[in-house]
C-alpha cells in the first residue's frame, strides 16, 4: 500500500499524460471501500470544466488502465476507483441541494 | 425479447444529467452512474447468453436462465484481475500471462471502476456526485460496451470464465 502523497503523484502524472496536461488541475487520493468492504483507493481527478468537450471514452479508459498498471507496479495493492470533479464542483459539494 | 439494451440505459443516463432547469438533482446523477454500470452488466449478461444459448433463442427460458447467471461479485473479481494484469494461476490455461488485451481489457477496466462507484451512488449517503463524474462515467461505459461488441478477441475465454469459474 502506497502513501497517499505517492499514489497522488503517480495518478497525477498518468492523468496528465492520458487526458492532456491542460485538462488536469490536480489529483488527490484517499481511502474508500468497495461493495464487499474491501479496501480500495479513491483517485480524485480535478479537471478543467471544458475537458468534458475534449476527452473521449478511449482516453478515459486508457486512464483507468494506466492508473491500475502504474500504481500496482509502484506497490499499490488496492483497486483504484476514479472520480472526476471541477474545482467549482468540489467547492460546492458540501452545500445542501436546493 | 425485452432484456435491457445497454445503449438505451446510457441514453437514459444522458437525459438524466441534461437538466433543462438548473443543476441536475443528486438522485438523477446517482441514477446516471448506476445506469452506466448496469449498461456494462447487461452487456456481459447478454453476451454470455448469446454465446452459450444463441441469439436465435433469446425468447427461450434457457436464454433467460443463462442471462441471469451472471453475478456482480464474480464479474468484478474477474475484471479486477484482468485490468490489474494480475492473472491468477487458475486462469493461466485460458489467458496469456499478462492477461487479454483489446476490447475485453477495456471492458474489464470499466467494470472494475464503475461497479464500486455504482455501489456508492446507490448506497452511500455521504457521496456527492458531480455532473462531470456522471458525464464521464457515461462516456467510459459507452466506449467499453462498443469495444466489447466489436473487438471479439479473448471474448469467448472471458465469457466462459465468467460463467464457469475454474475450481
Amino acid at each position: 500500500m502506497l502513501d497517499y502523497a505517492k499514489s497522488g503523484e503517480i495518478a497525477f502524472r498518468v492523468a496528465r499524460k492520458t487526458l492532456g496536461k491542460e485538462n488536469v488541475v490536480r489529483v488527490f487520493t484517499e481511502p474508500m471501500f468497495d461493495a464487499e468492504g474491501n479496501d480500495a483507493l479513491r483517485v480524485n481527478i480535478v479537471i478543467q470544466p471544458d475537458m468534458l468537450d475534449h476527452v473521449d471514452g478511449k482516453a478515459l479508459i486508457q486512464t483507468l488502465m494506466k492508473l491500475n498498471k502504474n500504481l500496482r507496479e509502484a506497490g499499490e495493492d488496492r483497486q483504484s476507483v476514479v472520480f472526476y470533479a471541477t474545482e467549482e464542483e468540489l467547492a460546492t459539494s458540501d452545500e445542501p441541494e436546493p | 425479447m425485452t432484456n435491457p439494451n445497454p445503449e438505451h440505459l446510457l441514453d437514459r443516463a444522458e437525459r438524466l444529467i441534461a437538466s433543462a432547469r438548473g443543476a441536475p438533482r443528486q438522485v438523477d446523477l446517482r441514477r446516471a452512474i448506476s445506469d452506466a454500470y448496469y449498461a456494462l452488466f447487461h452487456a456481459a449478461s447478454a453476451a454470455v447468453a448469446d454465446e452459450f444459448v444463441g441469439t436465435s433463442k433469446q425468447s427461450s427460458p434457457l436464454y433467460g436462465l443463462v442471462y441471469r447467471r451472471i453475478e456482480h461479485r464474480p464479474l468484478r473479481q474477474l475484471c479486477e484481475d484482468i485490468s490489474r494484469r494480475m492473472i491468477p494461476s487458475k486462469y493461466l490455461p485460458y489467458f496469456p500471462q499478462r492477461g487479454p488485451g483489446g476490447g475485453v481489457l477495456e471492458f474489464a477496466a470499466a467494470v472494475a471502476d464503475l461497479q464500486p462507484k455504482r455501489h456508492a451512488a446507490d448506497y452511500d449517503p455521504a457521496l456527492r456526485v458531480s455532473v462531470s463524474d456522471a458525464r464521464l462515467a457515461i462516456d467510459t461505459a459507452r466506449r467499453a460496451v462498443s469495444e466489447f461488441h466489436t473487438q471479439r478477441r479473448w471474448r469467448q475465454e472471458f465469457l466462459t470464465l465468467l460463467l464457469f469459474p475454474p475450481r
